[in-house]
């Protein structure tokens, strides 16, 4: 039925998509940004190997440019060595930004799961409550529990975590939803399939790919909105290593010294595009399937 | 049509009232003695004890927030930790400001979409270029943009002013606080043109982010639409394909950018506190900079409730201007 029904509007839409090059991401563009990411999740593991100085100890002269002797993208006011800086900061953004979209995942895949797959007052309850967090808007609700929790990592860690399951709430619910009215899994309910075992064996294989291509577009926009929080002084307090902060502290130099607020926002952008890059990856990778 | 309005305000003033008590809660969480904000660090043991009673601060946690709340209606959004004195009035002299700059960066943010969105569906050549310019502006943070943006039209052009609001004092020459509108209406075309000039940085880099979410909605429903059924026999009757665009496509496309406005208004409020920080503007951004800098919670809990509230409130009124254009959707 589903196949007759296709609208034509839809359809024609598509083809002009591809006329028009709109979204023509080529495999080489592709493999690039998944294995940019690679390299760059690798850079940030090996952070304290590879860093030549200690995060939040002096390195050197302040003030020091990029390119100096010893000091690859100089130092900042205090003469911390800014390279060292920014890979611990790449570290943890990396880190939040996986620690986030994994509770977001598991939380949103819960509730979304038992509201799509029990269905009556708990889907009410649940999607109500779904759409009660997206009501409001998610980055204040984030820097407010960020802020009520005092500032540090985990804080801001929890913020981001609070406001960014409910999208993949409905995400889920409706994958589920649209998966249970198929026609095997009516086959499966007249058998009797336990619901556990509907869930474990055609809900949950069924949402995996959606949920893991939505996951993985996210992830570039999390890492900018998480340095945002970092930038306003919601994060790991003062010399802790984290991109947004050091672009904050070194923002009074911005005239003289450039190099110490830029560098760590550039950071910030070049991760946040690798991630956008293999997030499309991804997605051209499930979807081609 | 008149029960799906009842209905929208209701849940609207549900989500707020969700919202109070989610700001209760954490407030709570955060160990911010409001006695102690009152009288100050230094006073008495006794002191404190005498105002925590004073403020019904011994009550049990449910008639505090029945306090909370009555004080919110009564416009109390308590006392800041940092100035000691209400958030209420440190958040009115702020609010303007940031209104002028969200207003201004929600109207680029439409305009940019609009021509990225109208250039890419035309199929202009240099389209490809204005679309990796945008795709990049909004994958970098908002600092970064306006740090850049200072350092070219400030430091290395000097066109634009390094930060603040006006060059003629803090004070708007007129009743709204809005520093153009007022100095148009004063008469004072000196100090709007000065307003407009501080307010271009800022709102741009704000804006880029939205303005290729808002694009990239109405390029979808453009191409849905100028390939549909009507448009097609708009053509064939002879409408100029001007015309197609504007009755047929713009029109039709404008309900899901209508959806994507109210939504990247929310996202919009992350990028107005970390520009306002930047270029110290002295708005509802900077207060909370300023609140998190010396843990000022209730500052900070004005602030969340300010902008939640309006967030809300806008995005009914979005909803409710789209079932005035598509009565169909009251229906659903």
């Amino acid at each position: 039925m589903s196949v007759i029904e296709r609208p034509t509007t839809g359809r024609a839409a598509t083809k002009w998509m591809r006329m028009t090059g709109w979204r023509s991401h080529t495999a080489g563009v592709d493999a690039a940004g998944l294995v940019a990411l690679a390299l760059l999740v690798l850079v940030a593991l090996l952070a304290p190997v590879i860093a030549p100085y200690s995060p939040i100890l002096r390195a050197g002269e302040a003030f020091l440019p990029p390119g100096s002797p010893g000091h690859l993208l100089g130092t900042d006011g205090v003469g911390y060595d800014i390279l060292s800086r920014m890979l611990f900061g790449l570290r943890s953004s990396i880190a939040s930004a996986a620690i986030v979209i994994t509770s977001g995942v598991i939380i949103g895949g819960i509730v979304g799961l038992l509201a799509g797959s029990i269905g009556g007052w708990v889907d009410n309850g649940l999607m109500r409550l779904t759409d009660l967090f997206l009501a409001f808007p998610g980055i204040v609700i984030a820097m407010t529990v960020a802020a009520a929790l005092g500032a540090s990592f985990s804080s801001a860690l929890i913020g981001v975590a609070v406001v960014w399951w409910p999208m993949y709430a409905r995400l889920v619910r409706g994958e589920v939803r649209s998966w249970a009215a198929r026609p095997h899994l009516e086959a499966a309910v007249l058998a009797g399939v336990p619901w556990s075992r509907r869930v474990r064996r055609h809900l949950l294989p069924g949402v995996t790919s959606t949920v893991v291509v939505t996951a993985s577009l996210d992830v570039g926009g999390l890492v900018v909105a998480m340095s945002g929080l970092s930038f306003i002084g919601l994060g790991s307090p003062a010399p802790a290593p984290e991109l947004g902060s050091m672009a904050a502290q070194g923002m009074e130099y911005l005239l003289q010294f450039w190099w110490i607020p830029i560098l760590p926002g550039l950071g910030v952008l070049l991760l946040a595009l690798v991630a956008n890059l293999a997030g499309d990856a991804v997605r051209d990778l499930l979807s081609r399937r | 049509m008149i029960m799906f309005v009842i209905r929208r305000i209701a849940s609207m003033l549900a989500v707020l009232l969700a919202l109070t008590i989610a700001l209760f809660t954490l407030q709570e969480l955060s160990g911010v003695d409001p006695a102690r904000a009152y009288v100050g660090a230094n006073a008495s043991a006794e002191a404190l004890e005498r105002t925590r009673v004073q403020l019904g601060l011994d009550q049990p946690a449910i008639v505090r927030y029945f306090d909370y709340l009555g004080g919110l209606l009564h416009g109390d959004l308590q006392n800041s930790l940092r100035t000691r004195t209400p958030v209420a009035d440190g958040l009115s002299t702020a609010f303007p400001a940031t209104i002028e700059l969200a207003l201004w960066a929600l109207g680029l943010a439409l305009v940019l979409g609009s021509i990225f969105a109208v250039l890419t569906v035309v199929r202009w050549k240099g389209a490809g270029v204005v679309r990796v310019v945008l795709l990049s502006g909004a994958s970098a943070p908002t600092f970064l943009l306006t740090m850049l943006g200072l350092l070219f039209f400030y430091g290395q052009l000097g066109l634009l002013p390094s930060g603040g609001r006006s060059s003629y004092g803090s004070t708007s020459p007129g009743p709204t606080g809005l520093f153009v509108l007022d100095g148009l209406l004063a008469g004072r075309v000196d100090v709007a043109t000065d307003a407009i000039w501080h307010l271009i940085l800022p709102a741009a880099c704000v804006a880029i982010s939205p303005a290729v979410a808002i694009g990239r909605v109405l390029v979808d429903g453009l191409r849905i639409n100028l390939v549909s059924d009507h448009a097609r026999t708009a053509r064939a009757a002879g409408m100029p394909e001007g015309l197609v665009m504007l009755r047929h496509a713009v029109r039709n496309s404008l309900g899901a950018t209508l959806s994507m406005i109210g939504i990247q208004a929310g996202l919009l409020l992350g990028g107005l506190v970390v520009v306002e920080k930047i270029v110290s503007w002295p708005g509802v951004g900077s207060y909370l900079d300023k609140s998190v800098q010396a843990s000022d919670f209730p500052g900070i809990a004005g602030v969340a409730l300010l902008l939640g509230v309006t967030y809300v409130v806008l995005n009914t009124l979005v909803d409710l201007l789209q079932v005035a254009a598509d009565r169909r959707i009251a229906l659903s």
